[in-house]
């Protein structure tokens, strides 16, 4: 079993319009620590762009669904999709956000560390985005 | 804005194993406090009635999902006195739970930090019976 480290935040942006923005896959370039001008859908379903650290990679969404649930798959074109489990749930006039991190094969401390640093950076740029939404 | 705080639990058990002994009601009463579980379709689809501490408890159960998503709200009288957003996810060959429960309005900060003291070791409860 792999380690895990769980971040969770509060978002100050009604659940149903954090879903509804983050269940699209296109707006995962606005967010995430991808190239935007590299992202783009392929014929097969996945999108593919350029990581910010990671170089070309594929990514796969969870079709939209009731429970809040934004799984996604990060990888290397080619290789087994790992999974990433993401979920939005409401809290009153906001939403709660929660992200699974697992350190990768061959991943060494300091690099998990490191990419969770890069994550958490990633969710308070979304923070703000879906904040700013709101005014 | 409720207050909300995350348990998270790892399980080295595959996930399809936890989620199938957790998606039945009435296997609650094998790891909580509760007693005697038996279904209370007046009060939901997916809602069953247990004897619990505080007399009887009503818990709203999410339906049989893909997601194995396990959220589930509980219920004295007319008051929802617990609400929990509930997960089980793979990780390799093992599982990690998480745990998200919201300070409903009417409970305490003591009430609420308490609870989530018994639902860690209800929690711990659940890990060792399904890696025994």
């Amino acid at each position: 079993m792999r380690r895990s480290h769980t971040i969770s935040l509060y978002v100050d942006y009604p659940y149903e319009a954090a879903y509804r923005f983050l269940v699209d896959p296109a707006n995962y370039g606005e967010w995430a620590a991808v190239d935007k001008e590299s992202y783009r859908p392929l014929a097969n379903g996945l999108w593919e762009g350029v990581t910010i650290f990671g170089g070309l990679r594929h990514f796969l969404f969870t079709p939209a669904n009731g429970f809040g649930v934004l799984d996604h798959a990060v990888f290397v074109p080619g290789e087994t999709p790992l999974w990433t489990p993401m979920r939005v749930t409401p809290n009153e006039e906001g939403t709660e956000l929660s992200f699974i991190f697992y350190q990768r094969p061959g991943m060494s401390e300091a690099e998990f560390a490191s990419a969770i640093e890069w994550i958490t950076t990633d969710f308070l740029t979304l923070k703000t985005l879906l904040e700013a939404r709101r005014r | 804005m409720l207050k909300a705080r995350t348990l998270t639990v790892e399980i080295a058990r595959q996930p399809e194993d936890v989620y199938n002994f957790l998606v039945n009601p009435a296997n609650l009463a094998s790891w909580t406090l509760v007693r005697n579980g038996r279904p209370e379709p007046s009060a939901g689809p997916n809602s069953w009635a247990f004897d619990g501490q505080r007399g009887t408890v009503i818990v709203h159960f999410t339906p049989a999902n893909p997601l194995f998503v396990l959220d589930y709200k509980m219920q004295i009288g007319p008051q929802v006195v617990h609400a929990a957003f509930v997960r089980v996810i793979r990780n390799g060959a093992g599982t990690v739970l998480t745990h998200t429960s919201v300070q409903q309005p009417l409970v305490s900060d003591v009430m609420f930090a308490s609870e989530e003291e018994w639902m860690l070791s209800d929690l711990m409860v659940l890990k060792t019976l399904m890696e025994g």
